[in-house]
């Protein structure tokens, strides 16, 4: 795995050969702007059907296993 | 600025603060379930809080109006902005990322003032969501570390949440406290969150370092887990003492965070820098930008109330009062100057006004009961001298709980008089004669001796003699 | 195989019925299913009850949709409420959504019967659906070869007249490429114009959901009803549905299309024969066929393999066994994450994390993420001056005809290079569709692109008619 992607990442190295300095990144394929939603409250999905799907669960939450080395 | 440290040795202590904030929505930052505190756990969901496969985020218009009021409360601009992801794994972080802002905030370059004029910067004040929030079992201490399994609630996933990020401009553990309490105030006033410590609704990290004047910042160390005003002064005290102790005893300070222990007292170190990780900022591709259109920010500008800092000048200015005193502040608190502003209106003695409604009126809630004219007239029969001032705490006391009243009738039922001072000069005299002794002891300097005569005049009297006046004869006549 | 236009217009004024209808294309499933593989569920009961009450609606004079009695499959990349999604991984196995994609609630409300979730590439990352979880699909034309990916089962389903139409999502021509290889009709409509709420995401800025049908006309009708403004989509682009049935007998009279003429190499010889074939028959119908240049077309294929896998990384790291999906348990949460992910997510998933992961990361971030953005920039900029003078451009849609199991999955770029014409698309946000125009030298479906601009699709249909007129 290792070495296919450290061929890849020296293939990709083709856009080197671009300059680049004065081009604006494109990070939204159509422009919008100011897509906003009114403050209106929806029911919430049921408790017990999306509970049933979890891994693990225990009196209306979800379990987990302790997050030893983990912070907070 | 210049505020002397507490610290020894020419230390001077840095303080910025990031206080998180929950705002007042109906509805979460990116669904519409509700945002309520409270609730039976995981009643409050849909797919965007649950980060299902599948789900997209839509911003809350009510949301922005409320962090707009904010940053403009605190003085910052208010900017085109965009939001980004922040990743990182944590079972209370439903998409494994955090939708918040980074390089374009909604809020930049503000401040705040706090008492004798110091002027905190505000860095930002940005849109973020809330985690849900993990209970952890088993494990002896209750903490984290050695339990046994967590829960997880997602309610308060996706709670909309701003984030102020002060300059490091906190000098003391008092300024930090006046900063939170002062910042408090503002978000209750302009109604964008509840701001409860005690609740969450409102959440302290604390940036503590310290120097020598002249040269640079130190490594600063980042505090949680304060949960009150009270513990943010004493985390600092505590941090403050700890570091500059490190250092002189030829340590380097770590930057790391650390966890506030109220309990004992101290901070403990929660992760290093070096366990940090790596957010992989990028801009949110299912979100697109937000341009606050100029009259909306002008309409949020104008509807913006007077804030508590106007609302102290104004009041102190008015009554006379210093507006970083404890009367201006309490009664702005309470929201109780309008109340003594009326009770100006209806012809009332503003200083005492003040200090009557301060030191009073603690239960009285925005609209005390004792109508304002009722007041008005009780502060001039004190400053007309017909009641003393013990008299009249009496009939405050009576006027509060009779919830309104006629103060010369009730002051001519208690049998109160001022006595004129023709006739506290005659008291005076006949407490002189009769204790002979203790007129020496006075004399010859001995203070304590007033005690007695004082206690002479009040007794021929019974009760009616105003203590402060009389005193103010003994003295004036002791120094003939 | 019958069209939409004739299903629907018989199961309305009562001459056909949504059963019958079912029930044909139940019993071609029967036949061959378990020879091609393109579903991962069929669900023949639902399906049945879907299509009695649409009958009983009918004799009841209730007015029925656009779609009723449409048989039609869904890429199981969709959320179906109730209804096990799986994207094809062993990760999801077993999930059912609490809720419906937004295009599924549009589908039904159409009349449309669902009859079962197709096949792909594990979370849409592949182009031959070699990558799912659950074994590969077979192109129904030689059931040696691969039907494309990542939409394989969908364009499958199509070609062997399992459902009348299916839905597919594509990234990098994810639709398009296993359409050309199944020879049926893929759309990839303009970003924006389809919800993507409910479609599990892989790339964010570049998932694009569309249709796959046996005819130009019935693309049209479908996307007429999945397409229009979604707010539960904050990249939903605010208009209504497209129009697109009535523009497509208006024939291409005095339009301009143009041909690339720095179009990568690699391509087939007998594919680009077929492309000038294209080219001819536009010609006739009286388009002029114009030269265009794409100088930024040959970075295409390293923008996209940076900026897809990058997002990807992200819109992935949900999967970590606490709320769905399948967990590995283990004493500590570190430890249940990785030994969950492990063995959850397949090669390439876990290739693409990987490359994503290291694309976003510090130091990192300019050198790779951020110059991709740029270079999608520069292609967008590069399609823009081209379509300054043409309405519509062709090329291929894949470099070869469908290649055989295992040919390519040694070499992960090798893979890639099968999307090298149609993720140009994906980056700028425009739509492109490929129709069936002929086979290759094997005799395997070729596919011919069009290509418009940003809300072009109404060209690029017209475009698609005459070819299809032509073929």
């Amino acid at each position: 795995m290792t070495s296919q992607l450290s061929g890849m990442l020296e293939h990709f190295r083709d856009i080197d050969a671009l300059n680049l300095a004065d081009v604006e990144p494109m990070t939204q394929p159509y422009p919008l702007k100011n897509v906003l939603r009114e403050d209106v409250v929806a029911p919430s999905l049921d408790r017990d059907e999306v509970l049933g799907q979890a891994p693990a669960a225990e009196s209306g939450r979800f379990r987990v296993p302790p997050t030893i080395g983990f912070d907070v | 600025m210049s505020e002397v440290s507490a610290l020894p040795n020419g230390w001077q202590l840095i303080v910025g603060l990031e206080v998180h904030v929950e705002l007042a929505t109906k509805t979460k930052m990116f669904s519409a379930s509700a945002n309520r505190f409270g609730d039976e756990p995981n009643t409050n969901i849909d797919p965007v809080t649950l980060g299902l496969p599948g789900a997209l985020p839509v911003l809350n218009q009510h949301a922005i109006e409320l962090a707009m009021r904010i940053g403009l409360a605190l003085n910052c601009k208010v900017q085109p902005c965009t939001f980004h992801r922040k990743n990182y794994f944590y079972p209370d972080l439903p998409k494994a990322y955090q939708i918040t802002q980074y390089d374009h905030p909604l809020n930049v370059d503000g401040h705040l003032m706090l008492p004798g004029d110091v002027r905190i910067g505000i860095e930002r004040a940005h849109l973020e969501e809330d985690t849900g929030k993990s209970t952890h079992f088993g494990g002896s201490s209750g903490r984290i570390h050695g339990s046994d399994y967590s829960l997880l609630d997602y309610n308060r996933a996706g709670v909309p949440l701003v984030e102020i990020v002060s300059r490091p401009d906190i000098r003391t553990s008092e300024q930090a406290r006046q900063y939170v309490a002062e910042l408090r105030s503002i978000l209750l006033a302009v109604g964008a969150s509840d701001a409860k410590m005690e609740e969450g609704s409102m959440r302290c990290d604390v940036n503590v370092s310290v120097h020598k004047p002249g040269t640079p910042f130190g490594t600063r160390c980042e505090i949680k887990n304060v949960n009150s005003i009270r513990s943010v002064g004493r985390a600092i005290d505590y941090e403050s003492r700890r570091q500059v102790d490190l250092i002189e005893s030829g340590g380097t300070i770590r930057q790391e965070t650390r966890h506030w222990d109220d309990s004992t007292g101290r901070t403990e170190t929660l992760r290093t820098k070096e366990d940090a990780d790596d957010y992989r900022y990028f801009l949110e591709p299912d979100l697109v930008p937000l341009v606050p259109d100029p009259a909306w920010i002008e309409a949020v500008r104008a509807a913006l109330p007077v804030l508590p800092a106007a609302r102290r000048k104004a009041l102190a200015e008015l009554c006379g009062v210093d507006k970083d005193g404890e009367s201006a502040i309490v009664v702005v608190e309470r929201g109780q100057d309008d109340y003594v502003r009326a009770v100006i209106a209806a012809g009332g003695d503003a200083r005492r006004a003040v200090i009557y409604v301060q030191q009073a009126f603690a239960e009285q809630g925005v609209t005390p009961k004792v109508p304002a004219k009722d007041l008005a007239a009780l502060t001039i029969l004190e400053r007309d001298a017909k009641v003393t001032s013990t008299q009249a705490k009496t009939l405050l006391t009576d006027l509060i709980e009779s919830g309104g009243g006629d103060v010369v009738a009730m002051a001519a039922k208690r049998g109160f008089e001022a006595l004129d001072t023709g006739a506290l000069e005659a008291m005076v005299d006949a407490a002189i004669a009769a204790e002979p002794g203790a007129w020496q002891k006075y004399c010859a300097g001995e203070e304590k001796a007033l005690g007695a005569l004082v206690g002479a005049i009040m007794k021929s009297s019974k009760g009616k003699a105003d203590g402060k006046a009389a005193t103010a004869i003994l003295q004036s006549k002791r120094s003939k | 195989m019958q069209k939409l236009a004739e299903i629907v217009a018989g199961v309305s004024n009562g001459t056909l019925t949504a059963s019958a209808v079912l029930e044909e294309h139940l019993k071609r499933i029967s036949a061959r299913e378990s020879e091609i593989h393109a579903f991962n569920l069929v669900t023949a009961d639902q399906a049945r009850l879907d299509a009695a009450k649409i009958d009983n609606n009918v004799k009841s004079g209730i007015k029925v949709g656009a779609l009723a009695g449409v048989p039609i499959a869904l890429k199981d990349n969709m959320c179906t409420r109730g209804v096990e999604t799986t994207c094809s991984s062993k990760i999801l196995q077993g999930w059912k959504p609490p809720y419906d994609a937004t295009v599924v609630t549009k589908l039904r409300n159409a009349g449309a019967v669902i009859v079962g979730k197709t096949n792909l590439d594990e979370f849409a990352m592949g182009s031959s659906t070699e990558n799912s979880a659950f074994g590969p699909t077979k192109n129904p034309h030689d059931i040696a070869r691969v039907p494309g990916g990542s939409s394989g089962g969908s364009a499958a389903a199509v070609a062997a007249g399992f459902a009348a139409a299916s839905l597919g999502s594509d990234t990098g021509g994810s639709i398009r490429q296993p359409a050309a290889l199944c020879g049926v009709v893929g759309v990839k409509p303009t970003y924006g114009t389809v919800s993507r709420y409910g479609l599990v995401a892989f790339a964010s800025s570049l998932d694009q959901i569309g249709p796959f049908t046996s005819d130009v006309r019935d693309a049209a009708t479908l996307l007429e009803v999945i397409s229009g403004h979604d707010p539960m989509d904050s990249t939903s682009i605010p208009q209504s549905a497209l129009s697109l049935v009535s523009v497509l007998e208006q024939g291409v009279k005095g339009m301009r299309i143009g041909r690339v003429t720095d179009l990568p190499e690699g391509c087939e010889p007998d594919v680009l024969t077929r492309l000038e074939a294209a080219f001819d028959a536009l010609r006739n119908a009286g388009a002029t066929i114009v030269d265009v240049k794409l100088p930024s077309l040959q970075y295409c294929l390293t923008a996209y393999y940076l900026i897809a896998p990058a997002e990807a990384s992200s819109n992935l790291a949900r999967y970590d066994g606490v709320r769905y999906g399948n967990r590995v348990d283990a004493a500590d949460l570190n430890a249940m994450y990785a030994a969950t992910r492990d063995s959850g997510f397949g090669e390439e998933v876990k290739r693409r994390i990987m490359l994503g992961t290291y694309a976003l990361s510090a130091g990192y971030y300019d050198a790779y993420y951020g110059k991709a953005l740029k270079v999608r920039r520069l292609i967008s900029d590069d399609f823009a001056r081209a379509y300054k003078d043409v309405d519509t451009i062709l090329t291929p849609t894949s470099p070869s005809t469908a290649f055989e199991f295992g040919s390519k999955t040694d070499n992960p770029l090798a893979m890639y290079l099968c999307d090298v014409f149609t993720i140009p698309t994906n980056l700028a946000g425009h739509p492109a569709m490929s129709v069936p125009f002929g086979v290759g030298a094997d005799s395997m479906p070729v596919g011919i692109q069009v290509l418009a601009s940003t809300l072009g699709e109404q060209a690029m249909f017209k475009v698609a008619a005459e070819l299809e007129r032509a073929s």
